[in-house]
């Protein structure tokens, strides 16, 4: 019988730990567990034999750490390790002759996936699906212990693509129910729920108490099975050795309250024996099971916690968005990443509860485009994401390798639409933006809006893709091109509400499209679809009178408990600008002193007066140089030579746009290569002198971090380099820079490098070839120039 | 745990000068935003130890250190420990480097800082678990001749990766970035030459050196 056919509708019991089993059976720390396998298998046939005769019917074969990076330099393979577990397993259930299930075990890589370590999402599933393919004769995937949820989702994936066998997800959260890598409970739960898994729970790290006292955090929130296994109590260190202390009659007292409040999987982990299994089974067989209820929540997540809708409304940043935007378009077609970036920084700090991406132009690779910019985004902010594309190849991928359970920007009632993006909602799981308009266009009555949003609940209903997933969006129009407009999208909103139980969502701006002074209107319409029961708006969070119309209705109905966010956002607000009282610095002077606001200013009055070049050349150039000198003579410092060229930076970006006002384009000179080397991850100095090449007027290529050779000589011949800088930071990573350095002089005739880092010196940089050391950021800007002033680049 | 402002500074370069008025208000600032920001956790243990007339030996590991030989030499046992402030360092600094690079500077300080005060922290409960005992000064791997290698010894050890979410890298750089491995003597007597801070370096010409 699949055990899917029991999960939820009888109590299940897991066997118990094996690694401190194993190690009492005379396995030495730091050793391969799995290697018993083949070194001492009727050690692990005893133990699974015990635990089948303790009453387990979950056999984890032992496999938890066979993977390709582990077992690297053992002399094993994945493959032989998973039929050498699965057989002792096996053949302990033909001993005991009773009936047991196969679990295959599967735990983390040992590797940091990125952007924080090394590897990446597509090498980590690789690694998983290898496992998964090598799993032959397992009954069932048991992933355990696993505190990265980006890492789960690998693992989820390749099992669910590469097998049809079910699989039960535990997590080792901390006493404070978060992850190591920040994760919390509801996060956990919206992304595993997404794709499908058939069981979701705890193991490892803590005792039965404190996975007790979690529970119902894990129970308000899971629709599916539970599946608890702690260790036995925390570990503690006797005579060197690591012992869990609880007794297997006080393990199993608190198994009977974790059946009691909602576990339908037990076990146990690290420290639990056959002894505490058996007495499990016998305290717990025969409690009533906690019926599985669906808690019905509309949720998304991103690494750290989940976004809930239908209680207070939810902001969706729209401004990571070409449309209409020249700026936006521009830093697009020349991968100018950081400034997407920004926006996202800026809009998180507006009060955005999720942002909008979008990155559609014609002229780009969008599904490349799409991964970098989620995968940045992700790095910088933890808010969950809304992938907003038409082209179904971007959705894939940013769904694919997304850190949590995005939004999806949308689906709507064309049949054609609605086949192409429902099954990727129902594979990697998603709030699906539902809107209402078809092969017709959009009705013009609320009843043809209402109407449409049925067709997609039903047809989504095919893919077993339920309502809580789906977010109607009754489309907003512009008042003025229809004096009704408003009324119509209203009326649907609150019909497919009331109708359909569904969560909204509307694109607010558009209600004003064509209309003067436009935020006045947006945000007395977007205080109106509030009322009728929005559960999100996609606005600007820049905008004040949109968030003041939020906090504002948020604090009048019920949405903000005392009106403590109303007071924390703008108790400490002016009601009316005062005149500020301020002198004006030059811009000369506001560039020693870091001051950018005023360097801005400065530049535009002096703009009125003077040439661009002869403000660049008679004001910010010697400004820069009076710092950088400083800087040398130690008269000031770091900070104080960065916020020079911060406020610099302003007065250059202040001159290029008024260049550009007028036609002109701003010059640059010859384009400097930098990178941080293969291998290393510490980049902030050479961000350092990037800002600092790029104030000197100098382009720069910025390759970013962990960068090969091969990439580095590449884009060196494609953009015809004259001079590259590289960093590195530790000893190991040198040997890097030197592979880099020769694949250069040898591909590149008469390339420059420049090297800078912790670890080098004048020596060492001489050792590995380099043409040029610089102790600090200055001493690059003076190199550079040096060059530059020659004729050399 | 509290950071120290002057150690902030060092790392900024400021050997021993004072700082400008907006850079320290920087790094209060930062300072105090920190406890809600960073996810600081460690893991020790302690092991016994052995000194030879050529190596250290811990666990299975015959380490060849002068350097780690001389810091351990009348020691019984030796704590090692990890720690780290978590993803949430580097993130912060990577957003910082978008919106401001002093402020990504002065970040980047405090966050080094915040680790020797956790280091500190730990040493010091450690210290107070050893009533009658004396402590030798932290000692890392790259420390000396004591080989940067030995990383992994502490990884398999403390079981690091997944203790506290901390992994190594291939070039055995750690990850997150704001993470510390080390190793601290237990004796039961006290040396007077003891050197606590970078006495051990050849790096004599440092700016960061203690002692300008």
């Amino acid at each position: 019988m699949d055990i899917r056919e029991k999960l939820g509708k009888e109590l299940i019991f897991f066997d118990g730990g094996l690694g401190t089993l194993l190690q009492k059976n005379g396995l030495k720390a730091g050793e391969l567990p799995e290697l018993m396998n083949f070194s001492a298998p009727e050690v692990l046939v005893k133990i699974h034999a015990d635990y089948i005769n303790a009453g387990a019917q979950i056999i984890t074969a032992n496999t938890f750490g066979a993977n390709r990076y582990k077992l690297e330099g053992s002399g094993v393979s994945v493959k032989e390790v998973a039929q050498a577990a699965i057989n002792n397993v096996k053949k302990a259930i033909a001993l005991t002759k009773k009936q047991a299930y196969v679990a295959y075990d599967i735990g983390p890589l040992g590797k940091m996936l990125r952007p924080v370590g090394e590897l990446s999402f597509d090498e980590a599933y690789e690694a998983y699906k290898e496992i998964v393919l090598a799993a032959q004769g397992a009954e069932l995937f048991a992933l355990e212990t696993f505190t990265d949820l980006y890492e789960v989702k690998a693992a989820v994936l390749a099992v669910k693509e590469n097998s049809d066998l079910p699989l039960t997800v535990t997590l080792a959260f901390d006493e404070n129910g978060k992850l190591l890598t920040g994760g919390d409970i509801p996060s956990a739960v919206a992304l595993l729920e997404g794709l499908g898994v058939d069981a979701i729970g705890f193991n490892c790290g803590l005792g039965p108490e404190t996975m007790l006292e979690l529970l119902p955090e894990l129970t308000s929130c899971c629709s599916v099975p539970v599946v608890i296994n702690p260790n036995a109590g925390l570990p503690v260190v006797e005579n060197g050795q690591t012992v869990f202390k609880i007794t297997p009659d006080d393990f199993a007292k608190t198994m009977v309250e974790i059946v009691k409040s909602g576990a339908h999987l037990v076990g146990g982990c690290c420290g639990t024996t056959p002894a505490h299994i058996e007495r499990t089974v016998a305290l717990c067989k025969d409690i009533k099971l906690t019926p599985i209820t669906d808690k019905g929540l509309t949720v998304v997540s991103s690494y750290t916690h989940a976004v809930t809708f239908g209680d207070k409304p939810v902001i969706i940043g729209e401004r990571i968005n070409p449309t209409g935007k020249a700026r936006f378009k521009q830093a697009l077609r020349e991968s100018d990443f950081e400034y997407i970036f920004k926006e996202g920084i800026a809009q998180e700090e507006s009060g955005a509860h999720i942002l909008d991406v979008n990155v559609g132009l014609p002229e780009i690779d969008e599904p490349s485009v799409m991964e970098t910019t989620v995968t940045g985004l992700q790095a910088i902010t933890d808010l969950p994401l809304q992938i907003d594309t038409t082209n179904i190849a971007a959705l894939e991928r940013a769904m694919r390798i997304y850190n949590g359970k995005p939004m999806i920007n949308s689906v709507n009632a064309k049949q054609e639409v609605m086949d192409a993006v429902f099954p990727l909602v129902k594979k990697y799981g998603g709030l699906l933006v539902c809107l209402t308009l078809d092969e017709d266009g959009i009705p013009q009555t609320a009843e043809g809006r209402i109407a449409l949003a049925r067709r997609m609940i039903n047809e989504a209903k095919k893919y077993g893709i339920e309502k809580k997933n789906l977010i109607v969006d009754t489309l907003t129009m512009s008042v003025s091109t229809g004096s009704d407009n408003a009324k119509i999208t209203l009326d649907a909103l609150r019909g497919v509400r009331e109708r359909f139980g569904v969560n909204t969502v509307l694109g607010v701006s558009n209600i004003s499209f064509g209309l003067p002074q436009r935020e006045r209107i947006t945000s007395s319409f977007f205080t109106l679809a509030l009322y009728e029961g929005l559960s999100a708006g996609i606005v600007n969070p820049m905008s004040e009178s949109l968030m003041s119309a939020y906090y504002s209705f948020c604090a009048l109905c019920e949405k903000d408990d005392k009106c403590l966010s109303y007071i924390e956002k703008y108790s400490g607000a002016q009601s009316a600008p005062v005149a500020q009282t301020k002198t004006e610095l030059s811009l000369y002077d506001s560039i020693i002193k870091g001051m950018a606001q005023s360097a801005s200013e400065a530049t535009k009055k002096l703009l009125t007066e003077r040439e661009s070049l002869d403000i660049i050349n008679n004001e910010l150039i010697p400004a820069l140089d009076v710092v950088g000198k400083g800087f040398e003579e130690k008269t000031l410092f770091l900070p104080q030579l960065l916020m020079s060229a911060e406020a610099a930076s302003v007065a250059f970006e202040t001159i290029r746009k008024t260049l550009e006002k007028n036609g002109q384009a701003s010059e640059k000179k010859s384009p400097i290569l930098i990178a941080t080397v293969k291998g290393d991850v510490h980049d902030i100095g050479k961000n350092i002198v990037k800002v600092l090449l790029s104030n000197y007027g100098f382009e720069v290529i910025d390759l970013g971090k962990d960068v090969a050779p091969e990439k580095i000589v590449q884009t060196a011949i494609d953009k015809k380099i004259r001079l590259v800088a590289l960093s590195a930071l530790m000893t190991t990573t040198v040997v890097n820079m030197e592979e880099t350095i020769k694949q250069l002089k040898k591909s590149v005739p008469g390339v420059i490098t420049m090297v800078g880092g912790a670890v080098l010196t004048q020596e060492y940089a001489d050792m590995i070839g380099a043409d040029f050391y610089s102790k600090d950021a200055m001493g690059a800007v003076r190199f550079a120039n040096e060059l530059y002033e020659k004729g050399e680049i | 745990m509290k950071v120290d402002k002057k150690e902030v500074f060092r790392y900024l370069g400021y050997s021993g000068r004072e700082a400008d008025l907006k850079t320290e208000q920087l790094a209060d600032s930062l300072i105090e935003k920190l406890p809600e920001i960073i996810t600081p956790r460690f893991v020790l243990r302690e092991l016994p130890l052995t000194v030879t007339d050529e190596s250290v030996i811990i666990d299975k590991y015959n380490i060849k250190s002068a350097n780690l030989r001389a810091n351990l030499t009348g020691c019984k046992s030796v704590v090692l420990f990890a720690a780290t402030l978590g993803r949430e360092a580097d993130t912060l600094v990577k957003r910082c480097e978008l919106t401001s690079i002093a402020k990504a500077a002065v970040a980047q300080a405090v966050l080094s800082a915040a680790t020797e005060a956790y280091c500190d922290e730990i040493n010091e409960k450690i210290r107070s678990e050893k009533q009658g005992l004396f402590l030798r000064p932290r000692f890392s791997a790259g420390y000396g001749d004591f080989l940067l290698e030995y990383q992994e010894m502490f990884f398999e050890l403390l079981d690091i990766t997944k203790k506290i979410g901390v992994t190594l890298t291939n070039e055995l750089l750690m990850v997150p970035t704001k993470s510390v491995t080390a190793l601290i003597g237990i004796s039961d007597s006290q040396r007077s030459c003891d050197n606590e801070k970078c006495g051990n370096c050849n790096k004599k010409e440092c700016e960061f050196r203690y002692g300008y």
